[in-house]
């Protein structure tokens, strides 16, 4: 006869093994149609299951779109896709409400849900909209709900945003306000593809028909898996780690040179968040039940690039968010 | 990315500086557990009794732990205790002083590094935290001896966490064979023991050079001070220093010799006619070193019973015998002096002529024009001439008497009215001398001759450095007081300059590093507006 404790033991042991089986699979389906790209594949895969967002940021005809496209057709869920055009008007993605006939004669507002209800959000382009329609997004990226006149709707779960934009046609863009980049857990970078990678995207996409993607994933699942990581326990200098990496970033602490030459205003403390979740996320797909240093340091740059600010300095001497990271990373104690 | 290297650790051939460094002071990143987050528990504490080899595996890292950071400290202290043993060997001149000081370096430094070490003796986390570092772990095994702690974890719920941490401590438990502490941490000589071996050849070749040799700074120090570098260099600078005491003496015997007739003041050093000639008035002003010399004919007594035998010749010298030469003295240096003040005294024109009566017998003009020379050719050549100042005080205090000359030769009596003179005829001149103000009025005369001590000499000669720099290269400090005023400052019409303008923006006001930047946004800007 079992216990409750053993009963809740088996099931989570069920639920970690099933958790590690459904992710090998989803790499591979999701590799059938993604050549390389595995650091970004992760990232995206890590935001999945910590229940967040994530934005890509790569030129055109890397695979940004057909990687989200792909993903949702792996985990089955519904997917919209939105471009993001300058004359794009908040009703436009979140829905607006019509005057219709109720039947008996009357007239009555009636929500008409915009492409925002759905499981798996494409913002393409997202920088090319004006900051109008971009705020329509921060109450539905963080609260799960859209609010219309007095009504406020939830959305579906799970509602994962990914959002793309270009780094080169900076022309006629709206760069994303902080707060908008906040609610990002990930800023993923998608690089150009190397030499053999080429050969590979060539060979599957101008011979024959394109992979079949199938199922591997569903909604509950993956709900299921948000609340598993978050049971992954996470020792007291891992966390004083992350921390101090958070406070380096911050230029009011005089001792920080590097902050204090290059940084505006530093990580707030989404960006501790994003790197504790990610963690964790990250310990399980390793096959790992604990946070160790070595994630907060591999999620250190998706996860703050975006969140720290650069003075005019860093720009005029070409210094990167992604090269102070890695100084912060290199000065940093690990305790 | 590879870490920056130092600037002071570049190689001097003996090893680098850092290393060295780190062979006196050692590594500051071993600390005791002070950060924030760390819990500082001694032992593991094994509450659900699954740790299994875990805490057998984290005593053995703390034994080897704290075996590594002995052996450190001991050889940091190995190293003082040499170092100490070196310099003691190369100055002290007993040996056995620098083997006990070295002792005493090695025991204190035994006794505070076990003392450091129990201080900052690690905990079972930092052991854990050590051994996943160490061997790839991931913080499995901190983690797991962290939440094997505590009981329930804050901040989450009670079933699923404990499922959760306890496949986290099996996944840990699992790992713990492989762990071999022995290879993890061994416990040998730093990378700095090189240095220590250096410093140990050292101190040996040292110790053999001193059980057959003097000490080796002194046996340096007596080759230089018979070479050739010290007679050309350290001879005139011992010269000038010792020209520069003897005149000291000399300044200070001259004021003693003028303060002497109003010594007698002081009770215990005066008999009762001494006391009388001081109460006189003459002898209140008298400052003059003739009167000094009057009296110091009526005070010989008095004098010779102070024991000093310098001014027990004194008086002789100058009222009995004064042409006598080689007065005995007991210190020839300060016998000199004396010798050389009797013979300006009859050479020196009036000095001359009122030395003549003094001694009662006459020398002729010849001899003094000879003595004159002799005493001109020492301060051309920059002996040591410290009776000049003698001569010259006496001289100065003879040429500001007119009329004292004879008066000094026809009586003893004259030489109260001598001073009354000198008051009368000029009080400037009494100013002047050094002794002038000695025993004036009722002023006692120690404190009066020590008063005399600190004023500036006059009497200097012309070789004698002046203790005063005049020339000194330094910005001079002028202490003003602070008035208020109105300041004005001159009006004058400043043209604005002209300045190069791209795209609007002036380039005076902008950083050099920052033209290209601007010039290229106004470029962006335009072409975005074409």
């Amino acid at each position: 006869m079992l216990t409750e404790d053993q009963k809740s033991d088996q099931s989570l042991e069920q639920q970690i093994e099933s958790l590690s089986g459904k992710m090998v699979d989803l790499r591979a389906e999701i590799s059938k149609a993604i050549v390389g790209q595995s650091e970004v594949v992760e990232g995206v895969l890590i935001a999945l299951l910590a229940g967040a967002h994530v934005l890509l940021e790569g030129v055109p005809g890397v695979g940004k779109t057909l990687l989200v496209r792909t993903l949702a057709q792996a985990v089955s869920l519904k997917y919209s896709r939105i471009q993001f055009t300058p004359d794009l008007m908040p009703a436009d993605v979140i829905g607006t409400s019509v005057v219709q006939d109720d039947g008996d004669g009357k007239k009555v507002l009636d929500f008409q849900p915009g492409p925002i209800f759905t499981n798996l959000l494409l913002a393409d382009e997202i920088n090319r909209t004006t900051p109008k329609t971009q705020s329509a997004l921060l109450e539905a990226m963080q609260e799960k709900q859209v609010t219309v006149g007095h009504t406020t709707h939830m959305l579906d779960e799970p509602f994962f945003v990914m959002a793309t934009q270009n780094p080169l046609e900076m022309e006629g863009t709206y760069p994303l306000p902080e707060a908008q980049l906040d609610r990002f857990l990930f800023k993923l970078r998608v690089p150009f593809p190397g030499r053999q990678e080429l050969h590979d995207i060539l060979d599957r996409t101008t011979r024959g028909a394109g992979p079949e993607v199938r199922h591997v994933l569903n909604g509950p699942q993956i709900l299921e898996m948000r609340q598993v990581v978050r049971m992954v326990p996470l020792a007291p200098h891992v966390q004083e780690y992350v921390v101090k990496l958070v406070l380096a970033t911050h230029s009011e602490d005089r001792s920080n040179a590097l902050a204090n030459k290059y940084i505006r205003y530093g990580s707030s403390p989404r960006g501790a968040q994003a790197l504790i979740l990610g963690g964790k996320v990250r310990a399980l797909l390793s096959g790992r039940f604990n946070v160790s240093l070595d994630d907060i340091q591999a999620l250190l740059k998706p996860a703050l690039r975006h969140r720290i600010i650069l003075n005019f300095e860093s720009q005029a001497d070409g210094r990167a968010a992604d090269d102070l990271l890695e100084e912060i990373m290199s000065v940093t104690k690990k305790n | 990315m590879t870490r920056p290297r130092a600037a002071d650790d570049r190689a001097w051939g003996l090893g680098s500086l850092t290393g060295w460094r780190t062979a006196f002071i050692g590594n500051s990143g071993v600390s005791r557990e002070d950060s924030i987050g760390e819990p500082n528990f001694a032992n593991p504490v094994d509450s659900s009794g699954e740790l299994r080899g875990l805490p057998g595996l984290i005593e053995r890292v703390r034994r080897r732990l704290l075996a590594r950071r002995l052996v450190f400290d001991s050889i940091i202290w190995l190293n003082w205790s040499l170092l100490t043993l070196i310099v003691a060997a190369a100055f002290s001149r007993k040996l056995k002083y620098a083997l006990i000081a070295a002792a005493a370096v090695a025991a204190v430094g035994a006794i505070l590094s076990l003392a450091r070490e129990w201080w900052m003796r690690p905990s079972a986390y930092h052991c854990a935290r050590e051994t996943d570092r160490a061997s790839g772990l991931y913080d499995r095994l901190s983690t797991a001896l962290y939440f094997a702690s505590k009981q329930s974890p804050a901040g989450m719920p009670d079933a699923m966490p404990d499922a959760m941490i306890v496949h986290q401590r099996r996944d840990a438990i699992s790992r713990v064979d492989e762990v071999d502490p022995r290879a993890l941490f061994p416990v040998g000589l730093p990378e700095f023991a090189n240095r220590t071996v250096m410093l140990a050849v050292l101190a040996l070749a040292l110790l053999g050079y001193r059980l057959y040799y003097n000490p080796p700074l002194g046996a340096l120090l007596s080759s230089v001070a018979s070479s050739h570098v010290e007679k050309t260099l350290l001879s005139p600078l011992a010269g000038a220093v010792k020209k520069e005491l003897l005149a000291l003496v000399d300044r200070d015997e001259t004021q003693v010799k003028e303060a002497s007739p109003d010594a007698e003041t002081v009770p215990g050093l005066a008999d009762p006619k001494t006391a009388d000639d001081a109460s006189q008035p003459g002898d209140k002003d008298g400052a003059s070193p003739g009167d000094s010399q009057d009296d110091s004919q009526a005070t010989a007594g008095a004098e010779g019973d102070t024991g000093d035998p310098q001014e027990g010749n004194q008086p002789d010298a100058q009222g009995q015998e004064a042409n006598q030469p080689g007065n005995p003295s007991q210190n020839p240096q300060m016998a000199d002096p004396n010798q050389q003040q009797s013979g300006q005294n009859g050479q020196n024109g009036e000095n001359s002529s009122s030395a003549q009566p003094q001694t009662g017998s006459q020398q002729s003009s010849g001899s003094s024009v000879m003595q004159a020379l002799k005493n001109l050719m020492k301060n051309m050549t920059g002996q040591p001439n410290p009776s000049d100042s003698n001569g010259q005080s006496s001289s100065a205090g003879s040429s500001q008497q007119p009329g004292s000359s004879s008066g000094q030769g026809e009586a003893k009596n004259d030489s109260p009215k001598d001073g009354n003179e000198q008051k009368e005829t000029g009080s400037s001149s009494s100013s002047q001398k050094p002794g002038g103000g000695a025993g004036n009025g009722s002023t006692p005369v120690p404190k009066q001759a020590a008063k005399d001590t600190t004023a500036p000499p006059k009497n200097l000669p012309q070789d004698r450095v002046n203790l005063e720099a005049n020339n000194f290269r330094q910005q001079g400090r002028v202490r003003t007081t602070s008035a208020a005023g109105t300041a004005q400052v001159p009006l004058r019409d400043i043209k604005p300059q002209p300045v190069a303008a791209i795209k609007g923006s002036e380039q005076e006001n902008i950083p050099v590093r920052y033209r290209l930047y601007v010039q290229r946004y106004f470029e962006h800007t335009d072409k975005a507006s074409q």
